[in-house]
């Protein structure tokens, strides 16, 4: 398990990115529903890590930030995720 | 047993979330362009069926294109950029021309039956593209094929008749969609 993908809204981020080529800041604002400076932190956490990349551009003269899901964010996410659902299929186990 | 819960919590949030950024449909303006291209392409066969097949010939792979980028430019002002969508989109809306060149040779027997025919393979692409790609779609799909049905038994402006009850419900649909879609955001 990757601990900084242990947070949800960071999991959350890299899961979106991994289904879409790219989003925009607004976009992950608006489904994550979390405010600019809480989303610019995770989004740093994660680039400084190179998990996500990031391009600026503008559209119809305003400034637009993309995100995309680097190949090691790709490869991290998906341990992470095989991680957890051993951990699912481990806890279910227990549980049956 | 925390942990378990937290996960789980986790999981019911993640799920919810691929499901909304998943939910955006195509914009008003293609629903739009539909509404106009069937208006005025199936009238022609009840005024000028002679222009029919250049309006459609011509009118169909224009419309394609137009539509694919109208549905970019929505995808920019969204902010989100799915090439794989786009390219399911390119083989569902791609193979239904295809199949519509197919049965162009239908024409030497009968261009009556061959508009028919098309009608009937864009009203099961309609469909289709509802049950896998946008949702509202079927419901215009369902509606060609009563609009095939009805053809056997409207004598006189039949096409025109259809051609309006699908513009309407294309209008009505996009209009549906537009409301209950997400606003844009960049």
């Amino acid at each position: 398990m990757d601990r900084l993908l242990e947070h949800r809204v960071r999991l959350a981020i890299c899961v979106l990115l991994s289904r879409n080529d790219a989003m925009s800041f607004s976009r992950l604002k608006q489904l994550l529903e979390e405010t600019d400076g809480s989303l610019g932190a995770h989004l740093m956490k994660l680039e400084a890590e190179g998990f996500v990349s990031s391009r600026k551009e503008f559209l119809e003269r305003k400034p637009l930030t993309w995100y995309s899901l680097s190949r090691r964010g790709r490869e991290t996410l998906e341990s992470h995720l095989g991680a957890l659902s051993r951990l699912i299929r481990h806890a279910s186990g227990m549980r049956g | 047993m925390d942990d378990a819960k937290r996960l789980s919590d986790d999981l019911k949030y993640l799920g919810g979330l691929v499901k909304r950024s998943e939910g955006d449909s195509s914009p008003f303006a293609i629903y739009l362009l539909w509404a106009l291209m069937v208006l005025v392409g199936f009238a022609l066969v009840d005024f000028a069926p002679r222009r029919v097949g250049v309006f459609w010939s011509i009118g169909g792979p224009l419309g394609g294109v137009a539509s694919a980028i109208l549905g970019y430019r929505h995808s920019l002002r969204v902010g989100q950029l799915n090439r794989e969508e786009g390219l399911r989109h390119l083989w569902h809306w791609g193979g239904m021309m295809v199949a519509i060149g197919l049965a162009v040779p239908l024409a030497l027997a009968s261009v009556q039956a061959l508009s028919r025919v098309i009608l009937l393979i864009v009203a099961l692409s309609y469909f289709l593209a509802g049950v896998h790609l946008e949702r509202p779609l079927r419901w215009i799909g369902a509606l060609m094929m009563a609009g095939y049905v009805a053809l056997f038994f409207l004598t006189s402006y039949g096409w025109t008749i259809v051609g309006i009850l699908v513009a309407v419900g294309l209008i009505v649909s996009g209009l549906l969609e537009q409301r209950r879609g997400a606003p844009a955001v960049r």
